[in-house]
């Protein structure tokens, strides 16, 4: 596929070492995707990175991405500004179920720039709010300095239908918020685990205990959802780079239901 | 306070006699905004149960201000170091809210564990899975720190 190409309308830096762009399409045309999707991004002669969209689905002219500074094509498009034209392929993958959820009590569970993915999710549930029961975001970070999202966060708090519980690693002497772990907050949320569906975006060495937290309050996992990150490459199940066990998280993920892939996500040779 | 004690959630279910034998031990207590309930280094001869209010787990670290480690809220205990020989706080606690506390001595029932077993028995057996939570929460932020750079 050749990329489509599109302009960095504006850069937002969230926290240290992450930034989001709002990328308009060059040719004007709309640009579709479902909470949960990827996309392609491509930096002019440096190279392609797999990134959730992390903006509202509903609005298809402005392509939102939060990326992370961590490797030599983050760290191009990092340097680039407003105004600069990068390439995107996609939408790619699985997407979150968004219906799924209906009549059901909705947990999210996420840390650090896991949020990312999940925004849209969170944007769309919002959008639908009449069709969900109780909704509860548990979002961890580090620290006070690199909440994700802080204005959404502050706007999802301030709801009267949401249940939002932000826990920080540790914290400086005198602050009064949650002081914790992620799964210490499952804990306290208010939800039916017996009808309720789970949303996890997380570090994958941490979805297991997440998994366990919310199993521990009557969840089963086929009401439990995940997203894996992996080596993606072509996006469209060619190159083998994103293989795990039978499936490629190019096409049949990112997004799975964890009772699909429980048995893999065990087996330490995958 | 043997009524107290079982209405507070950790010693719930707690026999009788043993719930007797550690109201004989407990007081109550008040701390206000930035009060120390301990401090890392001292001798740990107190535990506390949290009726009400916020105590923040601190560890100090020289040259800046006391680092959060985990906040613990009602019905939750505060302090298990008590329970491990040589018997010093690993930590500060400090309350971040006014709190009200049940306050237990520690040194003199620890020194009844000898002689009586069941009560050893039933305390430990409330204090291992407080122990073993905040060791996977710790492990847990500790992993995320490695898989996630900042």
């Amino acid at each position: 596929m050749i990329p489509r190409p599109f302009r960095i309308e504006r850069v937002r830096q969230e926290v240290a070492g992450c930034f989001s762009w709002y990328l308009k399409p060059v040719d004007g045309a709309p640009f579709k995707f479902l909470p949960g999707q990827f996309n392609m991004l491509y930096a002019p002669g440096v190279g392609e990175v797999a990134i959730s969209a992390s903006g509202d689905c509903r609005d298809q002219t402005t392509l939102v991405h939060t990326i992370r500074n961590v490797g030599a094509v983050t760290k191009a498009m990092a340097a680039m500004r407003a105004g600069a034209m990068v390439g995107v392929r996609g939408p790619f993958g699985s997407a979150w179920p968004v219906e799924a959820g209906y009549g059901k009590d909705v947990v999210f569970v996420t840390s650090t720039i896991g949020l990312a993915p999940l925004r849209p999710l969170i944007y769309e549930v919002l959008n639908r709010r009449e069709k969900y029961g109780k909704v509860i975001i548990n979002y961890g970070s580090r620290g006070t300095d690199d909440i994700l999202f802080e204005r959404d966060l502050h706007a999802w708090r301030g709801r009267f239908d949401l249940e939002v519980h932000v826990t920080v690693h540790t914290a400086q002497s005198g602050y009064r918020g949650r002081v914790g772990s992620v799964a210490a907050a499952i804990k306290i949320a208010r939800f039916d685990g017996e009808n309720a569906i789970a949303f996890i975006c997380r570090s994958e060495a941490l979805t297991r205990p997440a998994v366990q937290a919310l199993q521990d309050r009557g969840m089963t996992t086929d009401r439990i959802y995940v997203t894996l990150e992996r080596n993606m490459k072509c996006g469209i199940g060619f190159c083998g780079h994103c293989q795990f066990g039978p499936t490629f998280m190019c096409k049949e993920g990112p997004v799975y239901r964890f009772d699909t892939i429980e048995k893999i996500y065990m087996i330490r040779e995958l | 306070m043997a009524s107290l004690l079982v209405e507070q959630g950790f010693f719930a279910s707690v026999p009788e006699n043993v719930a007797a034998t550690i109201s004989e031990l407990t007081s109550e207590r008040k701390a206000g905004i930035d009060e120390l309930l301990f401090r890392q280094g001292d001798r740990a001869d107190h535990f506390y149960l949290v009726k009400s209010g916020l105590i923040a787990v601190e560890l100090y670290a020289p040259g800046r201000d006391p680092i959060v480690v985990e906040h613990v809220y009602d019905g939750d205990v505060v302090g298990w170091s008590w329970l491990v020989a040589p018997y010093r706080w690993g930590f500060d606690a400090r309350a971040v809210e006014p709190s009200s506390l049940i306050d237990i001595d520690a040194a003199a029932l620890r020194e009844r564990f000898p002689t009586d077993p069941i009560l050893g028995y039933e305390v430990m057996r409330r204090f291992i899975p407080v122990m073993a939570r905040r060791l996977s929460s710790a492990r847990e932020r500790l992993v995320e720190c490695v898989t996630e750079p900042s």
